[in-house]
């Protein structure tokens, strides 16, 4: 029987890590490994997919971080800022996701960030449940990217980056 | 010899010497699904261009298909690595190695790269013919442009999300391909997901390798259970001399993944997508 309680996300394509030594514990992995990446093979479902659950993860593991993970006193991402980072998530495409690095905000929530060689872009979800972006190039002054949290705005908010990143 | 589960419904297998191809009387009568659940359908072709061609040789394709296809991309050779081998990220150089360009709707997308060309389809999907026709209007350019010295290898793949009401699915009830864990053991410890299971079939008369896929996928909506069955059907250096034989092989593809895909799925399932 499947079932379809909630899992680790982790765990949704299994691992390809194992703890074996041995040469079929090695063998395994590299068959493991090279299965995985036949799977994704040229598929746009898939890649996104995968690198979606990569972000989930990483997601979830910002949720579990400590109060003063940096030990200057940064509070732990609430549920509300990891809500609206899941939402933002969904907007994005393939190459969104293959950019973004997701990080904790030192005032308290998740922030998404690109940069593509001097042109830098960030989103930010903070744990008052506000959502805001900044772009800009190299030492120039930041030039802000009004969200005013709905899914359009995100959207088109994300479009900006993208136009941003390209030009 | 194959390990099968027991099968829901009886498919008769032909095999027509003058042609030497196998089908199934449910193949040539294929269904209509009006809920096809195809995420996406690709046609792939795998080709050797000159080595004195670069990425940047790729752009020329953009004037082509901007008007069209206005969203831009660049793919990375190392892009789709990272995912599996984190220990391997430091070590491999994210080198540009193909355009993807998307549409305005986002549901077609064509990847032109340094090892050939991918159309897809995403959802919500149309049918064959019209996938085959924009793969192949697209391959023309790209044919054009890169002039490629030969095909080495194609496919077509198609990718189904399967959306199962329900917290809990005995997967006999709606597959018949998957997993199968032991009789022997209780009931209890007998439950098992989420899972990837990757299954190459050769495929003897067509000289290719057809892959089922069947993976449980994080849900789409509440209360289902979410399962993705992947066909993936491919022959490397295809037995084509002309585009009219490359295009007909096509068919020849699809014909096999779809006898393969009704056979994978259980009358309960097609009522699910009818």
């Amino acid at each position: 029987m499947l079932t379809a309680e909630p899992t680790n996300p982790s765990e949704f394509l299994g691992s390809p890590e194992n703890n074996a030594i041995g040469g079929a514990g090695e063998q395994l992995r590299a068959k493991v490994h090279e299965g995985l990446r036949a799977t994704l093979g040229n598929s746009i479902f898939w890649a996104e997919t995968l690198l979606r659950n990569k972000a989930q993860i990483t997601l979830r593991s910002l949720a579990a971080l400590r109060s003063n993970w940096d030990s200057y006193g940064a509070p732990t991402p609430n549920t509300t800022a990891i809500e609206n980072a899941a939402r933002i998530l969904e907007h994005m495409t393939l190459s969104d996701l293959a950019l973004a690095r997701i990080v904790p905000s030192a005032e308290g929530g998740v922030g998404f960030c690109f940069s593509k060689d001097d042109r830098y872009a960030d989103i930010e979800s903070s744990n008052e449940g506000g959502i805001i972006g900044v772009r800009y190039i190299g030492m120039q002054p930041p030039a802000l990217i009004e969200i005013d949290g709905t899914e359009a705005a995100i959207e088109a908010a994300l479009k900006e980056i993208r136009n941003h990143l390209r030009a | 010899m194959a390990l099968c589960a027991p099968c829901t419904t009886v498919i008769p297998w032909l095999y027509e010497e003058s042609t030497g191809r196998i089908t199934n009387h449910r193949n040539s009568q294929m269904s209509h699904y009006e809920k096809a659940p195809i995420t996406e359908a690709l046609i792939d072709i795998r080709v050797e261009l000159s080595t004195e061609l670069r990425f940047e040789d790729l752009h020329a394709i953009r004037k082509h298909v901007s008007k069209d296809y206005p969203q831009e991309e660049t793919r990375n050779l190392a892009e789709g690595t990272i995912q599996f081998a984190p220990a391997m990220q430091a070590s491999v150089q994210q080198k540009p190695w193909g355009l993807l360009f998307r549409n305005e709707a986002k549901n077609q997308v064509l990847q032109a790269r340094l090892d050939g060309f991918t159309f897809s389809r995403l959802e919500p999907y149309e049918t064959f013919e019209k996938l085959r026709g924009e793969a192949r209007r697209l391959w023309d350019i790209y044919r054009e442009l890169m002039r490629p010295k030969r095909v080495t290898r194609v496919a077509v793949r198609y990718i189904n999300q399967l959306n199962i009401p329900g917290m809990t699915v005995e997967p006999e009830d709606y597959l018949n391909t998957y997993p199968h864990v032991s009789d022997q053991l209780p009931p209890e410890l007998r439950n098992f997901g989420p899972y990837l299971m990757r299954l190459p079939m050769h495929q003897g008369d067509l000289k290719g390798t057809l892959v089922i896929n069947e993976a449980m996928t994080p849900a789409k909506s509440p209360d289902t259970v979410s399962i993705v069955l992947d066909f993936d059907l491919h022959v490397d250096d295809p037995p084509v001399t002309t585009e009219q034989e490359l295009w007909s092989f096509f068919d020849r593809l699809r014909e096999r993944k779809n006898a393969y895909f009704e056979a994978c799925i259980t009358d309960k399932t097609r009522e699910l997508i009818r």
